[in-house]
């Protein structure tokens, strides 16, 4: 129960003290640092939300347990205090509680799956008629339209669809840009990371991590693959095909918005804190390890604070 | 052999460069590749039919086939829908220029008409 209730700390840390840490990296990081920490956070709230329920639902002891003996001597006087029914309702309530918060991901994650064949079956049965095809390492569908845009689906294989309006309104290395930025999504799997924080997100709302984690992993992803096209072709030509899409599709008059005015910024310093391998070591594990680490810390001066008061 | 939604694009694209209404022999000898069988090309302009892409009238024993919208219209259509989509389902689209505010999706859409006919 000790330990189950450490792990209930840590998750209770993450959920809802990591996304301030989070956002505060975005100041000295680079996006892929940030990127690892929002992913190694997610990752550590869902594993000490899974040990906490697996602990306290064990028969008995859990064989984890044993190893946290000697912290938890301090708290087994405060724990004998406590009625024998209320450790089992504890116990009952966790258990309903997380068997509903799966059933709701679950469902949440269907949804998202229909939605996704109901997009890939338009593009089969719609887009791919109006279209040109070109086949190459990523599939790309060309529509005949002036405006211009580009967007990468997700499949198996995934593929881009973009207009001819990019071939217009674009010098030949900007249209290249788009498209390599477009490639680095499929490449790099961007579409899964942003369904699963989608899909936690629609499923637990109420948790700061999972509810900040899909508008602040999404620009990520962006700068991402902006950074990718970067490489492939150059910032200049990412930073400029932005500039002109943004321009010909929502129209000089209005502002950039947000969104695309930082990663304007991040193109505008291309090698601005380039991350170190001891910066990705960090990234992924400190967030279970220092809250872990926190928590522990706080059950001790609670335990401690309850067996000297219990005196 | 060709890909079936490959061969829809080749047939609508036949019958959007005719300037009248084809028959199914007539598509076929639009079409780049010569080879292909009347049944196929049936099949598919049949699909397209019941897609709604193209629409038909019977002269004597044959359909004549046309389009049901210009390929601008068609584009245009495509385009409205995968934008109107793409707001539900932001991580299975991901745009090179996000749509983020709501004057961003109306400028957007000034640059497409309006939608004529529901498909599908």
């Amino acid at each position: 129960m000790t330990l189950a209730l450490t792990f209930v700390v840590t998750a209770a840390l993450l959920g809802f003290a990591a996304p301030r840490v989070l956002a505060q990296m975005a100041r000295y990081a680079s996006p892929r640092i940030q990127l690892l920490g929002w992913i190694a956070s997610l990752v550590a709230f869902g594993y000490a939300v899974i040990s906490a329920v697996t602990i306290a639902a064990w028969p008995n002891h859990a064989p984890a347990e044993q190893i946290t003996e000697i912290w938890t001597r301090c708290l087994s006087s405060a724990a004998h205090a406590v009625q024998p029914w209320l450790d089992e309702l504890i116990i009952a309530a966790a258990i309903i509680v997380a068997i509903a918060a799966a059933c709701r991901t679950m469902l949440c994650a269907r949804r998202q799956k229909r939605a996704r064949s109901s997009i890939l079956d338009y593009h089969r049965d719609v887009v791919a008629v109006v279209a040109r095809t070109e086949e190459g390492e990523h599939r790309i569908m060309w529509l005949d339209h002036p405006v211009p845009m580009a967007y990468s689906v997700a499949g198996k294989p995934g593929f881009v669809v973009a207009t001819e309006g990019l071939t217009a309104c674009l010098t030949p290395r900007e249209r290249q840009a788009v498209l390599a930025h477009e490639h680095a999504h499929l490449d790099h799997r961007h579409h899964r990371i942003q369904t699963v924080c989608g899909v936690l997100d629609a499923a637990l709302p109420f948790i700061p991590l999972l509810h900040q984690a899909p508008a602040a992993v999404a620009a990520l992803l962006e700068y991402e693959a902006d950074r990718s096209a970067a490489n492939a072709t150059s910032a200049q030509a990412v930073r400029s095909a932005l500039v002109r899409v943004t321009e010909n599709s929502f129209g000089a008059k209005l502002p950039p918005s947000p969104c695309t005015r930082s990663r304007l910024q991040h193109l505008a310093t291309p090698y601005r804190d380039r991350p170190t391998v001891t910066g990705y070591i960090a990234s992924i594990l400190l967030p279970l390890t220092a809250t872990l680490t926190l928590a522990i810390a706080m059950m001790t001066t609670t335990s401690l604070l309850l067996h000297a008061a219990s005196f | 052999m060709k890909h079936l939604g490959s061969l829809e694009s080749d047939v609508m694209n036949a019958l959007w460069d005719a300037d009248r209404p084809m028959s199914v022999h007539d598509i076929i000898d639009a079409l780049p590749s010569h080879e292909l069988a009347y049944t196929t090309i049936l099949t598919v302009v049949t699909n397209l039919f019941t897609k709604k892409f193209v629409t038909r009238e019977k002269v004597s024993r044959a359909y004549l086939y046309s389009p049901a919208e210009t390929r601008e219209e068609a584009t245009s259509s495509t385009l409205r829908e995968i934008l109107d989509t793409s707001r539900d389902s932001p991580a299975v689209l991901m745009h090179f220029a996000q749509t983020i505010t709501p004057e961003e999706l109306d400028a957007l859409r000034d640059h497409l008409p309006p939608r004529r006919r529901k498909r599908r």
